[in-house]
């Protein structure tokens, strides 16, 4: 470590206000664009003759991609600067949308659905994103700006489905894609807002392998990384097995689509609400209490017996928990480690919650195949929520005291 | 970071909530304008009827056309139907409908999740 150099310092134009807007916006986008997908498996398949395996695998290389770049995409806006990482992603990804369009041939719709896009959204992720947020505002006020850029995300998921299923009944999916590419294009010039690597808030300067070495050494990481698996494995469980649970315990399909868009509203509201929580409470305590909540929404949905009603408070409950957990946790990274590599550790904690998702969709089916009822995966739901109370319990929130090696004589 | 104190944070939350929601709902609207289809357009069609019509209503005034009704929405005051009439989109307009759209496979399902997928389903079962 050394003495951290002289600071340089942002224009004047770029104010918190307009880079909390310009960070909202970019995970509005970011994912916004990418939640309407699923609408073109049917017309992408219909038009080249293909069964929905080739679409689902450009979708899982995809998803793999975007998992396993994000670390790597925060690293790299973390030593290079934000900017750069969300402009080269918004390229990508506009690219990769707009691709998708002409890809004729499985090797073209992986190499633009999926190479293209899973490196545009890691670049353009939530990771970069918040941690750019993070390092513009003041730590009183993070927690909240936070909460607000998870929540435009959420509401851009919600928003934006709609919209791309109404540019394909206007003018057919091609167009709506290169449509929808000129949505990701529009992070290219949102993200000068965001320039700039952080500032060393204090102590000695660290090196990217000094800050990776000093997280690993900390038990509250790894607590963290644990805690954040479960998330992904919820979320992703829920959302992909909700409704066959729904029909096979003999409730109308229709209950299914509406719990879920009754979780993509709540979610907005839950997602702001833990984040402006995040700045007057413990962080830790309230992750205690949002996974210890899960266990118990999620114990008492699969014991009461199932009507249209419980399900949609179910819904609703899961939707106030669904991703209030990112604020809180990035929010801790950026607490205990600081900002100047939040983006490198929030991305490490973010792939972890990726990991939990992949369980989550994979044995949900798998167990469900082999037990024939999804009770198994809702008790390990609820355990697994239990362990995530538990772990952020003894989480030292206190930010870590760097001293610097004494000076050479 | 001096701005960060003039910030009204509830205020702006609600502010940009507005300003995006405004933006869609333009959006949305302009879209929803260019996709409804002409009066001559035949074929598997969503009619969409006034907000409140109770779905017994709907479906009566939908089935009035002689088209087959092919099933029920999220929505109570939308349908699906088919029929390969010419001036099929201009009769259903006649009986009351706002708006008449091709069918696409629209769900609710894609609004809560990661992957951006609809979720699995029971086999042999499709609906939204």
């Amino acid at each position: 470590m050394s003495a951290a150099p002289a600071v340089p310092v942002a224009p004047r134009w770029r104010t918190p206000l307009l880079v909390i807007l310009a960070g909202c916006t970019i995970a509005l986008l970011n994912f916004g664009v990418r939640s309407g997908f699923g609408l073109f498996l049917e017309p992408i398949s219909l038009a080249n003759g293909w069964g929905r395996e080739i679409f689902a695998f450009g979708i899982a290389i995809q998803t793999v991609l975007w998992g396993f770049g994000q670390p790597f995409a925060g690293a790299i806006a973390d030593r290079y600067g934000s900017a750069r990482v969300l402009a080269i992603g918004a390229l990508l990804y506009a690219a990769g949308v707009a691709l998708t369009a002409y890809a004729a041939t499985p090797l073209m719709l992986n190499l633009t659905l999926g190479v293209l896009l899973g490196m545009g959204l890691a670049g353009t992720s939530f990771t970069v994103a918040l941690a750019a947020i993070a390092r513009m505002v003041s730590p009183e006020r993070r927690s909240w700006a936070l909460g607000l850029g998870t929540a435009a995300g959420s509401m851009g998921q919600f928003l934006m489905v709609p919209l791309s299923q109404g540019f394909i009944a206007a003018w057919g999916w091609q167009v709506a894609l290169l449509l929808l590419s000129l949505f990701a294009l529009a992070i290219v010039p949102l993200s000068g807002v965001l320039a700039g690597r952080a500032p060393e808030s204090s102590g000695p300067r660290q090196s990217m392998g000094e800050a990776l070495k000093e997280a690993g050494n900390q038990k509250s990481y790894w607590l963290l990384i644990s805690g954040f698996f479960v998330c992904g494995f919820h979320v992703s469980f829920i959302q992909t097995h909700l409704p066959a649970y729904i029909v096979d315990r003999g409730l109308d399909p229709q209950t299914g689509a509406w719990a879920l868009a009754l979780v993509g509203l709540a979610n907005v509201v839950g997602s702001y609400t833990a984040g402006v929580l995040g700045g007057k409470r413990s962080k830790k305590y309230l992750l205690s209490f949002i996974y210890a909540a899960r266990a118990v929404v999620i114990t008492v949905f699969v014991m009461l017996p199932m009507t249209q009603t419980s399900v949609l408070i179910f819904a609703f409950a899961m939707g106030l928990l669904w991703l209030s957990t990112v604020p809180l946790t990035s929010g801790l990274v950026a607490q205990i480690f600081g900002p100047r590599y939040m983006a490198t550790l929030f991305g490490i904690v973010f792939f972890s919650h990726q990991v939990g998702g992949f369980l989550g969709v994979w044995l949900g089916g798998r167990l469900f195949d082999m037990t024939g009822s999804y009770d198994v995966v809702w008790w390990i739901s609820m355990a697994l929520g239990v362990f995530a109370a538990i772990v952020h319990w003894p989480i030292d929130e206190r930010p870590l005291v760097r001293v610097a090696p004494a000076a050479a004589e | 970071m001096a701005g960060a104190h003039r910030l009204a944070p509830h205020g702006l939350a609600l502010a940009f909530a507005a300003a995006v929601l405004l933006l869609w709902g333009g959006l949305f609207g302009l879209t929803l304008q260019r996709a409804a289809l002409p009066p001559e357009a035949s074929g598997r069609v969503i009619a969409v009827y006034p907000f409140g019509w109770p779905a017994a209503e709907v479906t009566a005034a939908a089935t009035r056309t002689e088209a087959r009704l092919v099933r029920d929405t999220w929505l109570h005051n939308a349908v699906e139907l088919a029929s390969d009439d010419p001036g099929f989109a201009g009769r259903l307009r006649d009986t009351g409908a706002i708006g008449v759209y091709r069918a696409q496979p629209f769900t609710l399902f894609t609004l809560a999740g990661c992957t951006g997928l609809p979720p699995l389903l029971p086999s042999g079962r499709r609906f939204g």
